[in-house]
């Protein structure tokens, strides 16, 4: 296990990275959109996706209870661990590998988390980062490496963005939390708290942080990145209305889906095709994906 | 002749090829072999199973002759064996298992030889990782074969080996991982000759799938691989020998994903092995 400290402070760096930034509404001009629900599900939301259009991400059944699921060529897989619950796929790689989390008996809320690696042939991993109570593998590269975040009490100090590559390492900086990377792992992604209290992506190129903010936001997440190291993740504007983005290095492109009322993006291949999840006009959450049109 | 094919299977496959061949031991009535590789990846069938840090696969196999004729039906074996695969990179002790285990397969065959130099094996195999990386793998698989010299010394001993995935669930007991059990058909060669005591085999091979082998994204893509390699054995003592060689495999649509995009792989291998 080894720490691996920033050598830029956030929040002095932030500023100067958003400066020449803007946002354009015409992410969506190029991308179609296809809203779906695993079968009988309350709630589908969607977390990674990979080259050949594999999904995975969460659902809730109609008994309420909260299962992973693959979707990998128009079938669905439910996901589950032994003896655990609320489930959650979170990354899939090219080879099929998966990462997600899974509750232990008596566990609730937000806070526990475990982690787990599921093989594409079936083989299940528990992915505990040591000498931590909690775990959240959120992404999978095609070279084994998983990322994520490891907590102990909350989500917020105790919390470090982690990785997994022939062992583990973290980020000596609470509230963070990795969530993808490019294929050789030199350029990262993720979010964390800032000084100002505000959350806010950053990326982290060769161990060198800075963060990345949303021109205007009240909060912006990184959530994934793709080998051509465009950045997704959800963003807060200024009237409280959750959007997702994609960041191609110099400016941001909002992600709405059409008619949502909220759009939170997750996933992103390296065709550049995006998966999320939307809450509709009831109030009902559903998951997307919106395939870069070719 | 007959222990270098068994060296070139050793090398260049897992369990199913090793216990595809009717004729991989000599005339013994009870048979042995035994061998440890070293090699630097580990595909089988095309499909990456790891590339990372170092592979070693020890092997063994015992054989009882049940029958033998100059005619007709030639022979009859059943031969028992074990494949083991243990891995100091992502699949074993450095990877999320922490455990340097990753296969030990055992596999039955049922060897029948004929008069024409033709080979007919009838093998279960079940796959199973100790690190649990993987779901057990049950198979049945048939394996005919020609083993037959061309020119002098020259053999090219082709085979078709047909193999059917046993006993499964969508993610589970499959090779592909899919959502429907595999079926899988293998056509290849192992020629081979000798130059002074240093045997020489050149096996090639190409894999496909005749129902769902190779599953991607719910479509089963045909063609898994070709591969062609090249071996050299050489004798130390009556039983023993050392080996190496190198093989180059061209990878399908849904091999290449597994592989992590790239189209091809090279493996290079040295290894030990005993056949009496």
């Amino acid at each position: 296990m080894r720490v691996m400290t920033p050598p830029i402070v956030i929040g002095v760096v932030s500023v100067l990275c958003v400066s020449a930034l803007f946002v354009r509404a015409d992410a969506a001009a190029t991308r179609v959109f296809t809203e779906f629900d695993v079968p009988g599900a309350t709630l589908t939301n969607a977390q990674g996706i990979n080259h050949q259009g594999d999904i995975v991400g969460t659902f809730v059944d109609v008994a309420g209870q909260q299962h992973g699921f693959l979707r990998s060529g128009g079938q669905y897989r439910t996901i589950d661990y032994p003896n655990g619950h609320a489930i959650f796929a979170r990354g899939i790689n090219d080879a099929g590998d998966i990462v997600g989390t899974y509750q232990r008996p008596g566990e609730t809320g937000g806070v526990p988390a475990h982690g787990f690696l599921l093989t594409r042939r079936g083989g299940l991993q528990a992915v505990d980062y040591p000498g931590h109570l909690n775990t959240i593998p959120q992404r999978i590269l095609n070279d084994g490496t998983i990322l994520g975040c490891y907590h102990d009490t909350d989500t917020m100090g105790t919390m470090h963005g982690m990785m997994f590559q022939r062992g583990f390492s973290a980020i000596d900086m609470g509230m963070s939390m990795n969530n993808g990377a490019t294929p050789d792992s030199a350029y990262v992604i993720g979010l964390f708290m800032d000084m100002d209290g505000r959350n806010k992506a950053y990326v982290m190129e060769h161990g060198r942080m800075s963060s990345l903010e949303v021109p205007g936001a009240l909060a912006t997440n990184g959530w994934d990145v793709n080998p051509s190291r465009a950045v997704v993740g959800v963003y807060t504007d200024a009237a409280g209305a959750v959007h997702g983005f994609q960041y191609d290095g110099g400016s941001f492109a909002r992600v709405d889906v059409p008619g949502a009322t909220a759009t939170r993006v997750f996933g992103i291949n390296d065709r550049g095709d995006l998966v999320g999840a939307f809450v509709d006009t009831a109030g009902r959450t559903h998951a997307f994906a919106a395939e870069v049109t070719r | 002749m007959n222990r270098l094919i068994l060296t070139a299977l050793l090398m260049l496959n897992a369990i199913p090829v090793f216990a595809q061949e009717s004729s991989t031991v000599g005339d013994q009535r009870v048979p042995v072999a035994a061998g440890i590789d070293v090699r630097n990846a580990y595909m089988f069938r095309g499909v990456r199973q790891d590339d990372t840090g170092t592979i070693t696969w020890p092997s063994a196999e015992v054989g009882l002759r049940l029958h033998a004729a100059q005619h007709g039906l030639t022979s009859a074996r059943v031969r028992v064996g074990t494949f083991n695969s243990l891995h100091s990179g992502w699949a074993g002790s450095s990877g999320p298992s922490g455990k340097s285990w990753y296969e030990s397969d055992v596999y039955t065959t049922l060897s029948l030889g004929f008069a024409n130099a033709v080979g007919l094996d009838t093998t279960f195999t079940g796959y199973r990782s100790p690190n649990e990386m993987f779901t057990t793998v049950k198979e049945l698989s048939f394996t005919a074969t020609v083993d037959r010299a061309v020119a002098g010394a020259k053999s090219l001993a082709p085979y078709a080996l047909v193999a059917f995935e046993l006993d499964t669930e969508p993610g589970i007991g499959q090779l592909d991982g899919g959502f429907k059990a595999g079926k899988y058909l293998e056509l290849g060669a192992t020629p081979r000759h000798s130059l002074r005591r240093v045997g020489i085999a050149v096996p090639v091979k190409v894999g496909l799938s005749i129902g769902n082998y190779y599953e991607l994204a719910g479509e089963d893509h045909h063609f898994g691989f070709v591969s062609v390699a090249g071996i050299a054995t050489l004798p130390i003592g009556r039983w023993i020998n050392v080996h190496g060689g190198v093989e180059v495999e061209r990878l399908g649509t849904t091999t290449k994903a597994f592989n992590g995009g790239d189209a091809s792989k090279v493996t290079a291998l040295v290894g030990v092995a005993v056949v009496r």
